[in-house]
């Protein structure tokens, strides 16, 4: 009984994070329309900031974290400028930008495989305060209660964004629609760089508490995380805040259970089998009804 | 010559296999599909040619043959509950099918040896195979994109509700344009199998799927030629710059990229040379 509390808690904690990586996908896609299937690539380049930030400039975790979400969050609006918005002014079809999302990841990864040079990096000791809680039944150790609550405060600042800031307002006029938004005098594209900084901002925090909570740092870690976050927002339905953060934690349970039970060999294969059944019963997604961004 | 051909005939080989897997994105391309489903088909063509082969000690058309028998099923299964799905949808759902191909091959170690891999394939495929293999599924897709067909591709590309309006079946057209691009990579794959005498399930994974996409839209799908003008460049380039040889992603990214924001239609595009074409006649008549 104690082992399944213990294990439930172990797979919200890798859920918040799920969860944190989903937000940054999910709010993309409500706002533009686009699967930015670099967003895997920018969380790994969180990390590497992150680790960076650690070994190379001596700071503490806290403040490495800022930097790697101020940093990658600039190289999400560099991004924009290249492969979105060319695409969008011409008016291409949806599918052009995932192609140009696409290629960004390739570069972004074939860059961060130079930098790592293919090498696994880990953050030195002591970059984490080692410490146990009990809470009740469940042990919490440091890592987790830091995933916990960085994916919490984000949320919430996110949501908090959204809902009462005029900012925000501007940001769901533009995810309801980038032509009436413009009308009505809101400048599209500065919202549409807004929104992909604070994407990938959200994006690189994951990175850097999943470096640390599996304490290895390589070019390569994004790739399951594009498969999980696509899992997590078809799971929430695409566009839905509420619905990325549940999927998130809804796979983060689903994940840490059955590698408890069965093994961890097919995981990714159930996680994607779930995803054709559920699309074949509900073609939105569990959460969704439609598309456009839903706080 | 012969020097020349000793030299690059791995590299040549590459250029052509990789044009067979261009031309698999053709049909789908040319229907608005964002399908990567491309390497799993490819997986499963070579996967059986190899253990027939190795099991079964039978000749390469054997093993291609119920490959291609195999990936006909599943493509057939796979097309009614994936293209009811929406443009992302169906996308990730082919992502989907990628890893769980990729995930089986390695954990159903009895058939496929795992992580290990399948080694000693004989080595059966030469290079005058494989340019009658482009030759025929370039014929092919010629006449397929210049018939009944291919019409109906395109106007599905255009608008698939005009397309249906049209009475044009679309979704019998999607399944047969989903079918089409899994045979031809299913048979890719056993020509690969018997090609390097060694597969493992790392080849055919979803970064194999970026390139075959990367082919199709740097060479474009207006024309069946297109992808393989793209998978030539793309395969060719990073080994002709000698420095860049290991950042392959790197130059396959750069031109992926520098393809869909300024040559939205690819390389080879009618209306593009239609462009050039009369500037250069303005030129003289004014000149």
């Amino acid at each position: 009984m104690e082992l399944l509390f213990q294990q439930a808690f172990n797979g919200l904690a890798l859920g918040a994070v799920y969860a944190l990586f989903a937000l940054g996908f999910t709010l993309v896609f409500g706002v533009l329309g686009v699967l930015n299937l670099a967003h895997a690539a920018l969380f790994t380049w969180g990390s590497l900031v992150g680790l960076f930030a650690v070994t190379r400039l001596g700071l503490p975790i806290l403040p490495a974290l800022l930097v790697a979400m101020l940093i990658v969050g600039v190289v999400g609006i560099g991004l924009e400028y290249i492969a979105l918005r060319p695409l969008r002014h011409r008016g291409t079809s949806e599918l052009s930008p995932m192609i140009s999302t696409l290629a960004v990841a390739l570069i972004l990864t074939s860059l961060a495989q130079t930098v790592t040079d293919t090498r696994v990096l880990r953050y030195p000791f002591g970059a984490m305060p080692v410490a146990n809680f009990s809470l009740g039944p469940v042990v919490v150790t440091s890592i987790q209660a830091m995933m916990l609550a960085t994916s919490l405060v984000l949320a919430v600042a996110l949501y908090v964004f959204l809902r009462h800031t005029r900012a925000g307002r501007a940001v769901r006029a533009v995810a309801f629609s980038e032509r009436i938004a413009r009308l009505l005098g809101i400048n599209a594209d500065l919202v549409i760089a807004q929104t992909m900084f604070i994407s990938s901002a959200l994006g690189a925090a994951g990175g850097v508490l999943i470096g640390l909570a599996f304490n290895a740092v390589a070019f390569n870690m994004g790739e399951s995380f594009l498969l999980k976050g696509v899992t997590v927002i078809i799971l929430g339905g695409f566009g839905s805040i509420p619905g990325a953060l549940v999927g998130g934690l809804l796979l983060g349970l689903i994940e840490t259970f059955s590698v408890a039970v069965g093994g961890g060999n097919y995981r990714d294969a159930i996680a994607f089998v779930l995803i054709v059944l559920l699309l074949s019963w509900r073609p939105k997604g569990l959460l969704g009804q439609g598309e456009g961004l839903r706080t | 010559v012969s020097d020349f051909g000793a030299t690059y005939s791995t590299l040549i080989q590459l250029i052509l296999l990789n044009a067979t897997l261009g031309l698999s994105m053709y049909p789908v391309m040319a229907c608005g599909m964002f399908s990567v489903a491309g390497p799993g088909f490819m997986a499963i063509g070579a996967y059986a040619a190899a253990i027939i082969a190795l099991r079964a000690g039978l000749p390469a058309p054997v093993g291609a043959s119920v490959g291609l028998a195999i990936s006909l099923i599943l493509a057939l299964l796979l097309a009614r509950p994936l293209l009811r799905l929406r443009s992302h949808y169906f996308a990730v759902a082919t992502i989907g099918w990628v890893q769980v191909i990729y995930v089986v091959l390695l954990n159903w170690t009895d058939l496929s040896n795992g992580v290990l891999g399948l080694n000693r394939i004989p080595v059966e495929v030469e290079t005058w195979h494989l340019v009658l293999y482009v030759l025929v599924v370039a014929y092919a897709m010629r006449q397929i994109s210049r018939s009944r067909i291919g019409r109906a591709f395109r106007a599905i590309r255009y608008d698939e509700r005009v397309a249906a309006g049209m009475s044009i079946n679309v979704a019998h057209y999607k399944t047969l344009a989903f079918v089409l691009s899994a045979v031809i990579a299913s048979i890719s794959g056993s020509l690969f199998a018997h090609l390097t005498r060694f597969i493992d399930p790392n080849e055919f994974t979803f970064a194999l799927a970026l390139n075959f996409l990367g082919f199709a839209v740097l060479g474009g799908t207006a024309v069946w030629a297109g992808p393989i003008v793209g998978a030539v460049i793309l395969t060719a380039l990073p080994e002709l710059l000698r420095g860049f040889g290991e950042h392959r992603d790197l130059v396959t990214g750069a031109a992926l990229l520098l393809a869909i924001v300024y040559l939205p239609r690819g390389l080879v595009d009618p209306l593009l040379f239609r462009h050039w074409r009369q500037r250069l006649a303005s030129r003289r008549a004014g000149s």
